[in-house]
């Protein structure tokens, strides 16, 4: 009598697949995010004007802005949630150890936020189509982007959401450790804002993840950076959970 | 109220995080119900509406729109152009200003031997610059210049218009307009990397034409007289 020989990437794919299936929740969610975002955006993600004593112009902008910053949040309290104690017990239907489960969920996050990344760009058509059937105006002035442009914009939000969704994921492992981080993690968000502000107009923490990675302008450093934050988030996950007690 | 402006900005956005996590905790719990036929349709429905959205956004007529220029003045630049104007020597080095663009001609048949300049402004500022041409034609030529903007070939309602009446030649100002201007941008993710010209409030720093100027040419008979400054021949 043999046993069979249970292949981890098989399970892994298996685990994925499961999840892609019945996660319904997050699409629903995303949904719902990103109809909020619209609904704010609706008038335009910015406006203001400028006036003289012989003209006085009205401008509105409108484009995903809100959207993409409303699914940056989505992917943040998502991965918070898949790592709660309900989704993580599913993975026990399937022969399963942390190590596979993490790596599903991995898998997991990366195809929601393909998906989040593709509807998030996608948003601001709708707006924009609104606009320019019912919003009265007399110009009309459009950014121009190209096909390859808006490829590399759509791959660049995916990147931002995962990256999102990997700091969801790392706070959702380290409250399951013990529930005084429910408190103690959004106070040191909290506080961390306001640390430099005394002295900048801006929190130290904001001002650091806005020059590592919103002023990158080379594509491939940007991609390295995310890959290496990403993985990290993800390598402490993966280290932390393998510390908890099974069905912790 | 220093201390609420502080924390204004920071209590909407707990309140909004907390906005979203209530709306995302609730959504999932269908999770925990079998993912019903609505739920389906509606995914469904969104995934069309962000499809046709997409498709109509791509096939509106191009000449709706205007583009953003590829390298934008900013205000040093309209500053600086500004400052070329006034340095000008004659209509040659005008026209050789690669920023400014011909908006109007004008030819007026003209016999007498003085002539009055009049400016009917509407609070706006506008560069007259008076050349006494070397041959006696009869006919008094004015251009029109204007830093080409964005704006200024689409937009017929802010062009100046000159009319001789007797011997005064009235230069109208345009009638003030109030524009309603929409901005349809790219997100901050494609912009990141893309070298895209962004839209500024800088090129109205200078009026909706930017720096501009009227180039009178009279014939050398003529006397000229109003608030005018002259081409030195």
């Amino acid at each position: 009598m043999s046993l069979p020989e249970i292949n981890t990437w098989r399970l892994v794919r298996k685990q994925h697949a499961f999840k892609l299936k019945s996660y319904a929740g997050m699409y629903t969610s995303l949904m719902a995010i990103q109809v909020i975002g619209m609904l704010f955006s609706l008038g335009g993600v910015s406006s203001g004007g400028v006036s003289g004593d012989e003209h006085s112009i009205e401008f509105r902008t409108y484009s995903s802005n809100v959207v993409i910053a409303f699914t940056f949040l989505w992917a943040f309290i998502s991965s918070i949630l898949i790592t709660t104690r309900a989704y993580r017990n599913d993975d026990f239907t399937f022969v399963t150890n942390r190590l596979t489960s993490n790596l599903s969920n991995l898998l997991f996050l990366l195809s929601a936020s393909v998906i989040a990344g593709i509807t998030s760009i996608m948003t601001g058509n709708v707006n924009k189509v609104i606009a320019y059937f019912f919003y009265e105006s007399d110009y009309i002035i459009a950014t121009d982007i190209t096909f390859q442009g808006l490829l590399m914009g759509t791959f660049v939000t995916i990147l931002y959401i995962f990256a999102f969704a990997a700091c969801g994921y790392l706070v959702g492992t380290i409250v399951q450790f013990h529930k005084l981080f429910i408190v103690v993690i959004p106070t040191l968000i909290i506080g961390s804002m306001f640390i430099g502000t005394n002295t900048h107009d801006t929190s130290l923490l904001l001002v650091w993840i806005m020059d590592t990675y919103g002023k990158e302008t080379s594509i491939l450093l940007f991609v390295l950076k995310m890959i290496g934050t990403v993985g990290l988030l993800f390598l402490l996950s993966i280290t932390l959970s393998n510390r908890m007690e099974v069905k912790q | 109220m220093t201390i609420l402006t502080t924390f204004l900005p920071i209590l909407i956005m707990i309140g909004l995080v907390g906005v979203c996590f209530f709306v995302i905790k609730k959504s999932f719990n269908f999770k925990r119900k079998k993912r019903g036929f609505g739920t389906n349709r509606f995914l469904v429905g969104y995934i069309l509406v962000l499809l046709i959205a997409t498709i109509l956004f791509y096939v509106l007529p191009d000449d709706e729109f205007l583009s953003v220029p590829k390298n934008p003045l900013g205000w040093s630049e309209l500053e600086q152009i500004q400052n070329n104007i006034y340095q000008a020597d004659d209509q040659e080095a005008i026209d050789q200003m690669e920023e400014l663009d011909v908006v109007n001609e004008w030819s007026i048949p003209f016999q007498k031997d003085e002539l009055i300049i009049s400016s009917t402004n509407n609070g706006e500022y506008i560069f007259i610059l008076a050349e006494v041409k070397s041959e006696m034609d009869n006919t008094i030529e004015v251009v029109h210049y204007a830093t080409n903007s964005m704006l200024l070939k689409r937009n017929d309602q802010i062009a100046y218009d000159v009319e001789l009446e007797n011997n005064t030649l009235n230069i109208m100002s345009p009638n003030p307009v109030n524009l309603k201007l929409q901005h349809f941008d790219a997100e901050f993710t494609t912009t990141q990397f893309s070298k895209t010209a962004q839209f500024k409030t800088e090129y109205f720093s200078f009026g909706i034409r930017g720096p501009e100027l009227l180039y009178i040419k009279v014939p050398n008979n003529v006397k000229i007289t109003g608030d005018v400054e002259f081409v030195e021949k």
